[in-house]
């Protein structure tokens, strides 16, 4: 396959993905129009985007302080 | 021909700064704390999306019962890290706070359990609502954290007995034990209050 041919399935793909967009609904809370439902969506999402870097950041601080102390 | 020995000398007085048992036993309860964190999430999304919590009909959880539960697990968390405490000076005095840790946290499953059983009584089951699946679900699932949490201490204790317990052993023990213990008020905030 040349690098033409993959530019073509790729401007076919993006074309085709911008004529057949559209919303899915699969998240039951981004059409619940209680807002509190979606603050506690949004609260939470961050929660759990963070958790895993404050779990790997502490166990890094650990061992920088565990080098340090040696 | 002289022939010259290939044996790769082992790297000699250098420690690990975590010893693998315990960074094993961080990378699980790691994966662990995601898990509940993605199920208290979902019950804060479910409780802030319902219009009364508990749902009407449904039986109201023992909030004193299990406060007192609650400080049974902190004592017995406390009892572990004062038994690795003594374990470093005198290995042999650590058995009775083992013990007592051991004892206060089978305690805790158990009065789990007979609250389980009343709640049960009073028709809140996993399938009544989304608050007795919830309920179940997470509730449930510390349970079982509990229960392979007093396995791993029963064999630091037994180990001890025989004077085959090591410093690792009890340092991963003391890990898994202590987020037993410390996610618990977490759980009892979000699932009883």
């Amino acid at each position: 396959m040349t690098t033409r041919h993959l530019l073509e399935a790729s401007a076919l793909m993006v074309l085709g993905l911008l004529v057949g967009a559209d919303a899915s609904e699969a998240c039951s809370v981004c059409i619940d129009p209680s807002a509190a439902s979606r603050d506690a969506f949004g609260m939470t999402a961050v929660v759990l985007s963070l958790l895993p870097m404050a779990l790997v950041g502490g166990i890094l601080f650990f061992l920088r302080r565990a080098s340090r102390d040696r | 021909m002289s022939v010259e020995s290939t044996a790769i000398e082992p790297r000699l007085g250098r420690d690990p700064l975590i010893p693998s048992a315990v960074l094993g036993m961080l990378i699980f309860v790691f994966s662990e704390i995601m898990m509940f964190s993605g199920l208290i999430s979902a019950v804060t999304i479910a409780r802030a999306g319902a219009a009364e919590w508990p749902p009407p009909g449904q039986a109201r959880l023992p909030l004193e019962a299990t406060a007192f539960n609650t400080l049974v697990l902190l004592a017995s968390g406390i009892a572990l890290w004062w038994a690795a405490r003594v374990f470093k000076e005198a290995p042999s005095k650590a058995y009775r706070s083992l013990l007592v840790s051991m004892l206060l946290g089978a305690f805790f499953v158990c009065f789990q359990g007979y609250e389980w059983v009343g709640l049960l009584r009073e028709g809140l089951t996993l399938t009544s609502s989304n608050h007795g699946g919830f309920f179940y679900l997470i509730v449930g699932a510390h349970a079982l954290h509990a229960v392979a949490g007093l396995t791993v201490l029963s064999f630091a204790f037994l180990r001890l007995r025989s004077r085959r317990l090591t410093p690792d052993f009890l340092a991963a023990t003391q890990v898994f034990w202590f987020f037993v213990v410390g996610l618990w008020p977490f759980l009892y905030l979000r699932i009883y209050l």
